[in-house]
């Protein structure tokens, strides 16, 4: 278990900057995707989206988000008020628990836990809690219509992204995060090409990467919110500052599976196969902060781009019956993460 | 085959069953017996020869006294021929019953549930006529019926261009325009507001005609009238679509008398060119007496409004015979049509005294042609400003031929206020009052003027001031017209608001 | 349970108790099911307007659904009886208002049949152009709407650039984006303005690379077509026997359009290509309806080529009326084959007019089609029996 850069003498003042560090990054982060899907959305449908907020509506969402603080606080009379107002918090929190144990960068964590991986994914799981609670409790034909699908695809589609990620800790030998960065970092294929674990693992990067989607109910497997159908699914009822939550929930968790996705396949911070970071002294700064500075942009790079091709699927993509997104996960799915697997241990055995 | 052999197959095959068979613009109607509609239509679908394998539709058209016709029109992929299968329900006007043929075509459902919501026509057999289709599923009434009154041809009438037998009894002098809902008055009153109105639109003609006389154009003069009235109640105009006026005239025959007089009255009082509200007044002409007897209040008001606004009241009390207007003025339809509340309702405006001189004054600018000669000339139909989209409309109601106006709860028609004050208080008025519904604000405007004319006990006694002349027209009706509306609330309070907005909803909207 | 859905009081009519659930019992011994029951509409994202369908749904599947119409009930009948036929003209421009014109032809062509009034050569091939841009506007409409419901957000804004180009082109003819009211009868309201052919010929153009575009993004797209196949498959008969037209019924592999059959205007003159589907899934439809964008294009350039100089509109009675007698007029809309029937009885109004659209046909359908299908595809099946609300309830 390696120290992060925070891990100041003064227990207490590290973990308050750790804590200030994640809901900084937490709250930032998934404006900084919002917008990227506000405009890439657009420009692809020959249009400008936002303009007018601030430069080129950089201030659209942190406007939306005091627009939602505002809003009246409505709850539907027949719903089950305690349920229903915590279901967002269940959703969103979960995302930001995640945020502890990824590494964003050399030092850059708040835990680095031996069990890194494991902790990541089961923490994940708990966000379906939330939906479920938000469907039940609107007391709606539609939400629960969608809470439904909801869980189903969730459940479903889990095992391909455990599988996925369960191939990297195979092959990098650890379940600590940072330390199959590192393990990304010294692989060497055939013993001589450097190369991060989505090439030898293609198949399992495609598996994780879609699972995230249909995780994130993000199109083509947005059928729970499917908003030609079920209005909103879930999220029908809410409105406010409870709906932004929803929303940040799922932009958060775009950072946060993207980043997942970057520190298990595309090798972290490291910039390129085999490279490593800068790590002199630029003028008062110490090596230690810019390379964790230059590892940071190069994490954010990363994420930045999967998230786009996130956006991009959701902007040409129309979205799958649940009937055949529980058909492609069960049927198609599990059983390639499974053999990628195999592929793996055999590798892993053999060279 | 062509539309002869088709009749000609059809009467082998059904025999006597056939009872008309006619060849029109090529296209073949075949009559059959109600009973034989089925048979007929199974051997429509299945004969090889024929093979209507495709279900267009299926209308119902109102006959008047035969009752109400079926007609189902086939067609065949194969053979690319038509026919119309048409029966007349038996049941008479009351009870229309026909045999369904849901069985045969699966298409027929919806269309035999139309059919019904429409006109009434039941099918026996139907899986379910009920709820309605196409109504609202209370709605009470079928609307198709010649006897379901649109009123929208009370509250505004025909703006396009005239017969020449409508024209002339448009000139007798019938009412214009008729949004408002009048209040109730009796004919004695309606007969001394006319007098008076009579009286003072004497005296404003004489101050006006100088001033318009050159705007006029060359209009014709109509001749003016003692024996208007006697025209209006001698020609009952069977307007198309509104039997129901005739028929409900003929109860307020004595309205009129006063009414038309009232109006010439009225209108002579306003020099104005001629018509690009002719057409209304042409229009008007086709309902002179539905229009007449709703309108009777209304032209008091109209008169009423134009008069209190335009000048101040003359000297009441001149002995004006009521249906005389003043014997040397070419008055009637011209002078009605070129009104301000005439022009305002070509132009769609909402009713009301705001109207004022403004059109009048803009007249010939943006308004074509100034009479009917011109219209002649022109071409087609109505100028722009008085044709088009009448404005708003009035939903129709039940047809007031056969029952009571007042009877007639306010939630059938959901949506629309309910006649304000004019129907619930006028029972002996057998006429539905024209669209009251259209904009509260015509209502109030009128209403108000009414209130100042004759003792309505619903109004107040709220007069528009004699500036109202130099106001420019607006589109919302003047705030005194709020006290009245209040008035028209209590009243509306015992009928069940149907649809959210309610008649207050509805009032307060402007 | 059979008529519990029509019954007033079950839950279905507005001002009824409410929505609640239907319980049915599946036999004995069996586990106890509730068949939910869900109202989608007559406001709602999916349903193209204020269509509400009431279904009973066991699980996903929908086991029986029933369409509520009426909602945008406007009269029109009964209005058209109060007016005389050029207000009528503009008046049933806003049954189908992604076509307005065809709307309108109808009409026109019934009073000139029924007063046997000539109407001059150029006009009509006008008519045919117009008719032909408003389909392909009708069509360009559903092709993004389509997409949109299934979830691809994108095509529906590239079809609305082409709809704005073409509306534009509209509005210099015809002063109108959507309601255009440019027929009269016995030709139309006034010549095209000059530049007009030539703005043709270049739309044409690009609308037909547009459509290779939707090809790609939608036609070809593996999720699209695992939505779309076999889902919502109308046999021909019944489609026939509901009176089921146009796109819907060319699908089924029923080749009746009234261009060809009874050819109207100067289609007779014109090579009217009419494409036809092979099963009658939601995906022929849709296929159909980029087929037959092309089509459109193809008449509109023919048309181009053919369009003589000549006179517009004939000088008409000041008063227009329709001599006495019946007669039906048909005439393919966009959405299928739509119709007037009118009896008239000699004065400038009618006495009957009756408005024959071709969505409520379709619609009348809808409960066969909707029948055990899963929910998702009730929306892909919505999307693809193409129908305007105004259309269905005039």
């Amino acid at each position: 278990m390696t120290e992060s850069l925070l891990a100041l003498d003064n227990v207490w003042l590290a973990l308050l900057l750790k804590v200030a560090a994640i809901v900084g990054f937490f709250l930032v982060a998934p404006l900084v995707v919002g917008y990227i899907e506000h405009k890439g959305l657009a420009h692809m449908q020959a249009r400008l989206g936002p303009m007018e907020a601030a430069f080129h509506g950089i201030g659209q969402l942190p406007a939306d988000g005091i627009k939602f603080i505002q809003k009246e606080d409505i709850i539907p009379a027949n719903a089950d008020k305690w349920v229903f107002s915590l279901a967002p918090g269940v959703a969103l929190v979960p995302a930001m628990v995640i945020l502890a144990v990824i590494p964003l960068g050399p030092g850059l964590w708040a835990e680095d836990l031996d069990t890194g991986v494991f902790f990541a994914l089961a923490v994940s799981s708990v966000s379906v809690i939330g939906i479920l609670m938000a469907a039940w409790s609107s007391a709606s034909k539609y939400s629960l219509m969608g809470g439904i699908r909801a869980a189903a695809q969730l459940i479903a589609y889990e095992l391909p992204l455990v599988l996925g990620a369960a191939a990297v800790v195979l092959q990098a030998g650890t379940m600590s995060l940072v330390g199959i960065v590192e393990a990304q970092n010294d692989f060497r294929i055939l013993g001589v090409v450097p190369m991060w674990f989505v090439l030898p693992q293609a198949l399992g990067f495609l598996l994780f990467f879609v699972a995230s989607l249909a995780e994130l109910s993000r199109p083509p497997f947005d059928m729970p919110i499917a908003d030609s159908e079920l209005i909103f699914g879930h999220m029908t009822e809410y409105t406010g500052l409870r709906y932004a939550f929803f929303m940040l929930a799922e932009y958060a968790g775009i950072v946060v599976l993207s980043a997942l996705a970057v520190v298990l396949f595309l090798g972290g911070w490291y910039p390129l196969p085999g490279v490593g970071l800068p790590s002199f002294d630029v003028l008062f700064l110490p090596g230690e902060v810019v390379a964790a500075l230059a590892g940071f942009a190069v994490t954010m790079g990363k994420i930045v781009a999967l998230a786009f091709v996130m956006i991009w699927f959701r902007a040409t993509f129309p979205r799958l019956r649940e009937d055949q997104l529980q058909r492609i996960s069960w049927l198609a799915f599990i059983p390639l993460a499974i053999l990628n697997i195999v592929v793996v241990a055999v590798f892993k055995v053999v060279a | 085959m062509t539309p002869e052999d088709l009749a000609e197959y059809f009467r082998d095959k059904l025999g006597a069953r056939v009872t008309d068979t006619k060849v029109a613009h090529g296209q073949l109607t075949v009559t059959v017996d109600p009973e034989a509609l089925p048979t007929a239509a199974r051997l429509c679908k299945e004969d090889p020869a024929l093979r209507f394998d495709f279900f267009d539709w299926m209308s119902g058209v109102d006959e008047r006294d035969a009752g109400f016709g079926v007609v189902t029109h086939l067609y065949s992929v194969e053979h690319r021929h038509h026919v119309n299968l048409r029966a007349v329900a038996p049941g008479g006007r009351d009870q229309p019953r026909l045999p369904s043929i849901t069985g045969v075509y699966r298409g027929a459902n919806w269309h035999e549930r139309e059919a019904y919501d429409m006109f009434g026509v039941e099918f026996d057999g139907h899986p379910g006529l009920l709820p309605r289709i196409l109504t609202v599923e209370n709605f009470e009434g079928f609307p198709l019926r010649k006897e379901f009154h649109l009123s929208t041809r009370d509250a505004k009438p025909w703006p396009g261009a005239k017969e020449p037998e409508e024209r002339a009894s448009a000139e007798a002098g019938q009412s214009v325009t008729t949004i408002d809902t009048p209040a109730p008055v009796s004919a004695e009153d309606k007969a001394a507001a006319a007098k008076a109105k009579a009286e003072r639109a004497k005296a404003k003609a004489a101050a006006m005609r100088a001033k318009k006389a050159g705007e006029r154009a060359a209009a014709e003069p109509q001749p003016a009238g003692g024996d208007l009235t006697e025209r209006a109640a001698a020609e009952p105009q069977p307007a198309g679509g509104d039997d129901q006026a005739s028929a409900a005239a003929e109860g307020a025959a004595p309205a009129p008398a006063s009414d038309t007089a009232t109006m010439d009255a009225g209108g002579e009082g306003l020099d104005k060119p001629p018509a690009p509200s002719d057409p209304d007044l042409a229009g008007a002409g086709e309902m002179p007496e539905a229009a007449s007897a709703t309108d009777a209040p209304l032209q008091a008001d109209e008169g009423e409004a134009e008069e209190t606004r335009s000048a101040s009241p003359a000297a009441a009390g001149e002995d004006v015979p009521a249906g005389t207007p003043a014997p040397d003025e070419p008055m009637g339809a011209a002078e009605i049509a070129d009104s301000d509340i005439a022009k305002d309702a070509a132009a769609g405006a909402v009713q009301g005294d705001v109207a004022a001189g403004a059109t009048g004054d803009q007249a010939g600018e943006d308004e074509p042609v100034d009479d009917l000669a011109a219209e002649t000339a022109s071409g087609i139909g109505a100028p722009p400003s008085a044709s088009g989209t009448p404005g708003v409309e009035a939903e129709g109601r039940h047809g007031g031929a056969t029952e009571q106006s007042g009877d007639r709860p306010a939630a059938e028609t959901p949506g629309m206020n309910a006649d304000p004050q004019g129907r619930a208080a006028r029972p002996a008025d057998q006429t539905p009052a024209p669209g009251a519904d259209d904009g509260a604000s015509a209502t109030r405007d009128s209403g108000q003027a009414v209130s100042a004319t004759t003792p309505d006990p619903a109004a107040p006694d709220t007069t528009p001031g004699g500036d109202a002349s130099d106001r420019p027209v607006e589109s919302y009706p003047s705030p005194d017209a709020e006290p009245l509306r209040a008035q028209e609330l209590q009243a509306d309070d015992a009928d069940p608001p149907v649809e959210p907005t309610t008649p207050s909803g509805e009032g307060e909207r402007s | 349970m059979t008529d519990t859905l029509l019954r007033p009081g079950s839950g279905m009519l507005p001002g009824g108790p409410g929505e609640g659930m239907l319980v049915e019992v599946r036999g004995e011994g069996e586990l106890r099911t509730q068949d939910m029951n869900l109202n989608i509409g007559p406001q709602h994202p999916a349903t193209h307007g204020v269509l509400r369908v009431v279904i009973d749904l066991d699980g996903e599947k929908i086991v029986r659904a029933t369409p509520v119409i009426g909602y945008m009930h406007r009269g029109f009948e009964k209005l058209a009886e109060a007016r005389d036929y050029r207000q009528i003209i503009a008046l049933v421009n806003r049954h189908d208002w992604l076509s307005a014109f065809c709307n309108e032809l109808g009409v026109a062509l019934a009073v000139e049949r029924m007063m046997e009034l000539e109407v001059p050569d150029r006009a009509e091939w006008i008519r045919v152009l117009m008719a032909e841009w408003n389909r392909v506007l009708n069509h360009l409409m559903f092709v993004g709407s389509f997409g949109l419901e299934l979830g691809a957000i994108t095509p529906v804004f590239f079809a609305f650039r082409e709809r704005e180009d073409i509306q534009g082109l509209m509005e210099s003819a015809t002063g109108g984006r959507l309601h255009f009211t440019y027929t009269r009868v016995g030709g139309l309201k006034e010549d095209l303005p000059r530049g007009f052919l030539a703005a043709s010929a270049k739309m044409t153009r690009n609308v037909r690379v547009r459509n290779s575009e939707y090809r790609d993004l939608l036609e070809g797209n593996e999720i699209f077509k695992a939505r779309t196949r076999k889902v919502g498959i109308l046999p021909p008969d019944v489609a026939l026997d509901y009176g089921v037209s146009g796109p819907t019924l060319h699908a089924t592999g029923i080749a009746e359009d009234a261009r060809v059959t009874e050819p109207y205007c100067r289609y007779d003159k014109v090579n009217v290509h009419v494409p036809v589907g092979a099963t009658g899934d939601s995906y022929d439809r849709f296929q159909i309806l980029l087929a037959r964008i092309d089509a459109s294009l193809d008449i509109i350039d023919q048309v181009l080529d053919n369009i003589p100089p000549g006179p517009v509109n004939v000088k008409l009675p000041k008063i227009v009326k329709a001599p006495e007698g019946e007669i039906y007029v048909r005439t393919e809309n966009p959405l299928g084959q739509g119709g007037y029937y009118l009896v008239s009885d000699g004065k400038k109004n009618p006495w009957r007019l009756k408005m024959r659209t071709p969505s409520f046909n379709n619609i009348s359908a809808m409960s066969y089609l909707l029948k055990d299908q899963l929910l998702s595809d009730m929306i892909a099946i919505l999307g693809s029996v193409f129908f305007v609300v105004g259309d269905v309830d005039r």
